[in-house]
């Protein structure tokens, strides 16, 4: 019986001392992304903290002094705490379905804008509609809030079931038997083997979560009723509601405070990105799932499946069926569809949205590329190196709400606002951190063929680390994509009219819920096949991509 | 090489981008949403058929958020339709002077004009003091007065039948209530409000909400209880009568009725929102004004021009829901052409339409979900038919509640 084996493996690595490549290139390789992020998210950001102060301060202390405002900040930070819980979670379900293929559709809803999500679960919720029958009036309160919950948690807990799963799957065997031969328990195992090997993706993921949550808008606006808005506000609704009754330098704070309260919470989650795992690790034969896994995995799944057959269903009813009857009776037909392309407005909205999110992929990929590789094998010494991720970190989780205000104000002045090209620009600039953040975790551990390498000139160690990390690439563009696809906060505060989004459309059918919910679902399943298709298409590599950092 | 075709990708994308305009075009934003905004739609076919690209969006409840865009001033389209007088004194600066459209009711028409100069065009009127009730559960003869609704809402309710449908999630529909019941118990205070006058701990609003309160109290009043009423919109409650017959009545407007044609399945009267004896009958209208916010923009004008004809009204007036107050506009439905009679005929008399008070308060009481006089209505309702506060002291705190938001917006 053999307990552990060694092998040799030889350090492809690019060399740190003797050739350490001209910091210039670093340097050139960073500008674009710097220039872009410093324009779009940091300046709006410094500008923020000195509108603050205009009057002395005074505007910290209206935050708590007037209660809606404190109200909204409460609950904003109550949906910050729920991201890591929703993390926790996803990392439970994939621990008890370990070794469960195919739980890969669990994190098809990143696919899928948090605008259909609202309406999928209002659909599901509302007065007379199919929960309901359980009991309790679940979009009053308190019931809405485990509504809001459930709908974020139906959103990106799958996410992190694919990537702990893929985790889980990489920890050393070896060293898990070691332990255990060491006669450590279980616990101590759990903390000291398989804990450190699901963190950098873990937190990967964490920062993912932590940045919708910063990002909730549409999700409390469309899914609570009105009466039930003040109750769930947070931040960013607060301020598009009530921005002419409060003062400007009341605002900046409750944007400055906000940006402080996420930055914080992704500080903390920094040192699960920077640490690095000693060991390569082979993929391993995986332990066949128990039975326990299989029904855990088919009851989550079923589960999962729940809102989108909402909507679906919906969408197959004629407009007067779906408002009056709902999904489980009859009349079912396709008078919604047509309802829903009846204006043109709907395919307009479609071919402008696709263009815009093609064009902030392309953009995403050929400014975060560089940027990454600068950070990951750039030469750079280690505590400067340290230092931009840390600041990348910070700057990929400022919520959007919190740089458009001022950020409008300069577009503004310039006259850039409402052009489709300024609002391509604000997208990239705003994912340009997270894609910097995965790609580097991926560029650290790749290992481009030395020999085709050398004999090139420096860029072409670029493209071979970037052709060997192409999932990571991929993701990034994938998801720039879906993300710029599903926006709704942004351009609805930045785009105007003519930003023609896709979100938008649906948006304008929300007034009146009920009697337009048939036409409503049929627009958010068009807008949703698109996405999704891509998601499900590439979720091979996209899993690869988000993990790619952990193989080392 | 490749990062060579990647730039030069790049600034194609940037170059189609930034010159995509080759039409002339106009951005128009509405509050309308589903079938009103399909309505509005059609009304602007022809106009749109005539070389024009509109570009119509819906701001929702939020639709003063939007003009007042203070994050992105070239954001704020070039037209937009407006449901309220002071929309017009909180914007002005932004409006653009419009030659006043003709055949529209003087009265009316000083709505917009400040200082002699003219703002914008109405294009749509609301008669929001309507009864609407199922014809086969009662006859429309059975409330004429405030006390005779009451003592009815009140037997049905015990008997087993809730009476009423309320979508008290949208918080005009009880400020709707409040404002017919003032409007009858003293239009003197109504005009005061309207005017912006500290009245709101005066006697006869008390007693207005004292009465509306009243009704929201019964118990077994609404279907599925005033927990259900908060949750549910008003296009929902209309299904509750006339497609479900879940109750009997809903008290509404004019738009109720494309709601009930196209989902209702049974047969639909109305009745004028009652007062008591002695009092003069309330008529609360609304209405959608067409302004200008971008003077550069031709193709706003014309647009602006296009739906102050009879011509475009009578595109929407036929489908019903929609209300001119130009009497060249005929093409109604036959149960709604009194509706249009009526809110001309009361304002060509007398002084001049009550407009929806909620709709013309500005600061911290502009009403929308989750604010202003919306937010304060709905604790209002919550706190009579839900917590059973006692009447007077629901009152008094909405009251000081509604004076206090008023003195802070000062």
């Amino acid at each position: 019986m053999t307990a552990f084996h060694v092998r040799l493996i030889e350090d492809t690595r690019a060399p740190v001392r003797g050739h350490r490549s001209l910091p210039w290139r670093a340097v050139a390789y960073l500008l674009p992304a710097t220039a872009l992020v410093g324009a779009v998210v940091v300046l709006p950001l410094v500008w923020a903290v000195v509108v603050s102060f205009d009057d002395g301060g005074h505007g910290y202390g209206a935050l708590w002094t007037d209660h809606g405002i404190r109200h909204a900040i409460v609950n904003s930070l109550v949906w910050l705490v729920l991201a890591p819980v929703v993390c926790a979670f996803g990392l439970f379900l994939a621990w008890q379905a370990r070794g469960v293929r195919r739980l890969g559709v669990l994190a098809a809803p990143i696919a899928v804008s948090t605008l259909v999500t609202a309406v999928a679960f209002r659909l599901l919720f509302t007065p007379g509609g199919p929960a309901d029958a359980l009991g309790g009036r679940f979009l009053g309160s308190p019931g809405i809030w485990p509504v809001l919950g459930l709908a974020f948690a139906w959103q990106w807990a799958g996410l992190a079931v694919v990537v702990f799963r893929a985790g889980l799957g990489r920890v050393p065997r070896d060293l898990t038997r070691m332990a255990q031969a060491f006669g450590h328990g279980r616990r101590r195992r759990w903390s000291t083997v398989t804990l450190p090997a699901l963190v950098p993706a873990g937190a990967l993921v964490l920062i993912v979560a932590l940045l919708a949550a910063a990002r909730v808008f549409e999700l409390v606006l469309i899914t609570a009723p009105g009466s039930e808005q003040a109750e769930v506000d947070v931040a960013g609704v607060h301020w598009w509601r009530w921005r002419l009754d409060v003062a400007e330098s009341t605002w900046a704070a409750l944007s400055v405070v906000m940006f402080l309260c996420v930055a914080a919470l992704a500080l903390a989650l920094l040192w699960g990105l920077s640490r690095q795992w000693p060991n390569p690790v082979e993929e391993q034969e995986e332990p066949p799932p128990g039975v326990r896994g299989r029904v855990v995995a088919v009851l989550a799944i079923a589960v999962w499946l729940v809102p989108p057959a909402v909507v679906l269903l919906t969408s197959l009813h004629t407009p007067e069926a779906a408002a009056s009857g709902g999904w489980w009776s009859g009349g079912f037909g396709f008078g919604s569809y047509r309802d829903a392309f009846a204006s043109g407005e709907l395919l307009d909205a479609l071919s402008n949205t696709a263009v815009r999110s093609v064009g902030a992929a392309l953009l995403l990929v050929v400014i975060a590329v560089p940027a990454a590789y600068a950070l990951a094998r750039g030469g750079l010494s280690r505590r400067t190196g340290r230092i931009l991720i840390a600041v990348t970190t910070v700057v990929a989780v400022v919520p959007p709400q919190t740089v458009i205000v001022e950020l409008g104000r300069v577009f503004d002045d310039l006259r850039l606002l409402g052009a489709p090209t300024a609002l391509t620009l604000v997208h990239t600039a705003l994912a340009v951190p997270l894609a910097v953040l995965l790609l580097r975790a991926a560029f650290v551990s790749a290992r481009p063929d030395p020999d085709r390498v050398r004999l090139l000139d420096p860029d072409s160690v670029l493209f071979a680390v970037a052709r060997e990390s192409w999932p990571a690439v991929l993701t990034v563009a994938v998801l720039e994509f879906v993300l710029v696809w599903n926006d709704f906060v942004v351009g609805f505060l930045l785009g105007g009219p003519e930003a023609g989004q896709v979100t938008f459309v649906l948006y304008d059918q929300t007034r009146e819920f009920t009697t337009s919910s048939g036409v409503l679902a049929a627009g958010a399943v068009v807008s949703t096949v698109i996405p999704l298709t891509l998601v499900l298409g590439t979720g091979k590599w996209l899993v690869q991509g988000f993990t790619q950092g952990v193989r080392r | 090489m490749r990062r060579r075709e990647a730039m030069t990708g790049l600034a194609l994308l940037t170059l189609t981008a930034a010159c995509g305009r080759p039409r002339e075009s106009v951005r128009v934003v509405v509050i309308w949403s589903g079938s009103e905004l399909s309505r509005f739609r059609s009304v602007l076919a022809p106009f749109v058929r005539g070389g024009v690209d509109v570009g119509v969006r819906s701001a929702g409840n939020d639709l003063d958020a939007l003009i007042a865009n203070r994050v992105a001033r070239t954001a704020v389209p070039d037209v937009a339709l407006i449901q309220s007088p002071a929309m017009v004194d909180a914007h002005r600066d932004r409006l653009t002077p419009l030659p006043p459209a003709r055949g529209i009711p003087a009265s009316w028409a000083d709505l917009l004009a400040r200082d002699g100069t003219n703002y914008g065009v109405w294009f749509k009127a609301a008669h929001k003091s309507l009864v609407w009730y199922r014809r086969d559960r009662l006859g429309g003869d059975q409330a004429a007065t405030w006390d005779q609704w009451v003592d009815l809402c009140r037997a049905m309710a015990a008997s087993g039948h809730p009476p009423l449908a309320l979508g008290a999630a949208d918080g005009w529909v009880l400020t709707d209530w409040f404002e017919n019941a003032l409007l009858s118990v003293d239009p003197e205070v109504y005009r005061a409000l309207v005017g912006g006058a500290p009245l709101w701990t005066h006697p006869r609003v008390r007693e207005a909400l004292r009465r509306v309160g009243e009704v929201w109290a019964i118990p077994g009043a609404f279907p599925g209880g005033p927990r259900r009423a908060l949750l549910i919109q008003f296009d929902q409650a209309v299904l509750d009568v006339f497609r479900h017959g879940r109750a009997a009545m809903l008290v509404g407007a004019d738009f109720d009725h494309p709601v009930i044609e196209q989902f209702g399945s049974a047969p639909a009267g109305w009745f004028r929102f009652p007062c008591r004896e002695g009092e003069k009958r309330s008529l609360i209208v609304g209405g959608d004004a067409a302004v200008l916010l971008n003077r550069h923009s031709d193709a706003g004008r014309e647009l602006i021009a296009w739906l102050a004809t009879p011509r475009a009204a009578d595109i929407w007036a036929r489908a019903g829901g929609f209300l001119s107050v130009n009497p060249a506009v005929k093409d109604y439905p036959p149960d709604l052409a009194a509706l249009a009679d009526q809110v001309r005929a009361e304002t060509t008399t007398g002084q001049g339409p009550a407009f929806d008070l909620s709709d013309q308060l500005g600061g911290r009481l502009t009403g929308s979900d989750g604010r202003g006089t919306w937010k304060i209505f709905q604790d209002f309702f919550a706190g009579v038919a839900i917590h059973r506060t006692p009447l007077d002291v629901a009152v008094t705190r909405t009251c000081e509640r509604l004076a206090a938001e008023q003195e802070a917006s000062s």
